[in-house]
């Protein structure tokens, strides 16, 4: 009766830990001696819940409000399912073509003016 | 397309939503497209958030964390059959060892390759990811460690609540559990769990 009390016990400290709520450290081992070793290990547990959770508000993360660089800002909102993330089309690899054919064109065209302008300079000559 | 057209695509989505990860998982196995995006759109951003805080800043400005999560998510869901044993669970915790493992590669990489800017790795060698800096090498390593100890299901639990920090009633729906309580029940048996296989050296941590 008395390991199932303390495994309920366990429990609500381990359901505090993935909430993030504060948990009284020295009170719950003092009600629990025999489980010292489980409440240590769940201390650790704590740190590390909270280090994934400060790392998702790093200022690189694209979770957080505040990233400058990383994708657009619907990219940015807490929660991951309230947006649509980036599909993968033709058009992301095909809008860097566009840019630069585009370019060679325009400087293709201007090569061509140049020779037709030099031409009809020298057709006038004669 | 029709209105009619759109609104049977959006409600398809809609359902599809609501579907566990093995669900989709089988629908993917089967062909389905819709339900492959379904899967993209459900975990590619908070896989990247994730790899976000196992990569030091100096890594981030040389290597395209974005590209590299997407580029495993994608090979994995198209080599489903071959890959990913069957289970719950199975899938995330596939994906999580892979992810883990191209990131330590290619932090390797970025150290082995030619000295352009010495500074810079220099600093590669020396500077610890976002999770490092806030809990230590050491207690990342034995959580990894533990990680690896359990269950697919019960790693599935806690990377979706812990690390990526899903909603209980998200993680009720992708695990396919009956409700948000339950879910939250086999979170906290998983950390239990986790907490004995941790087996942290000096006792307490301080």
């Amino acid at each position: 009766m008395e390991d199932q009390d303390d495994n309920a016990a366990l429990l609500k400290v381990a359901e505090a830990v993935s909430d993030g709520k504060p948990v009284d450290w020295d009170a719950a081992q003092s009600r629990h001696d025999e489980a010292e070793m489980d409440l240590a290990h769940l201390q650790a547990l704590e740190s590390v819940a909270a280090a994934f959770r400060s790392a998702r508000q790093h200022p690189e993360n694209p979770d957080n409000p505040c990233a400058g660089s990383l994708g657009s800002s619907a990219w940015r909102s807490g929660d991951p399912h309230s947006e649509e993330p980036r599909r993968l089309s033709p058009d992301n690899t095909l809008s860097g073509k566009r840019k630069s054919g585009t370019l060679r064109a325009g400087v293709l065209l201007a090569l061509g003016l140049s020779a037709l302008y030099l031409a009809v300079r020298w057709l006038w000559r004669l | 397309m029709s209105p009619g057209a759109s609104g049977t695509k959006s409600s398809e989505h809609a359902a599809l939503s609501l579907e566990s990860t093995a669900a989709l998982l089988s629908r993917v196995s089967a062909g389905e497209s819709a339900a492959r995006e379904e899967l993209l759109s459900r975990y590619l951003l908070p896989l990247r958030r994730w790899a976000h805080g196992r990569l030091p800043d100096i890594a981030r400005d040389l290597l395209d964390t974005d590209d590299l999560v997407q580029d495993t998510l994608l090979r994995t869901l198209s080599r489903l059959q071959d890959l990913v044993p069957t289970g719950d669970g199975a899938f995330l915790v596939y994906l999580r060892r892979a992810l883990l493992n191209r990131i330590k590669d290619h932090l390797r990489r970025l150290r082995r390759r030619p000295a352009r800017e010495p500074l810079k790795e220099t600093l590669l060698d020396e500077k610890p990811s976002p999770l490092e800096i806030a809990i230590g090498r050491e207690t990342l390593a034995k959580y990894d460690e533990a990680m690896q100890r359990l269950p697919d299901h019960q790693q599935e639990a806690v990377m979706l609540r812990v690390e990526m920090g899903f909603s209980y009633e998200q993680i009720a729906r992708y695990l396919g559990c009956r409700s948000a309580n339950t879910a939250r029940m086999t979170v906290a048996r998983a950390l239990l769990r986790l907490a004995t296989a941790m087996k942290v050296a000096n006792g307490r941590p301080g």
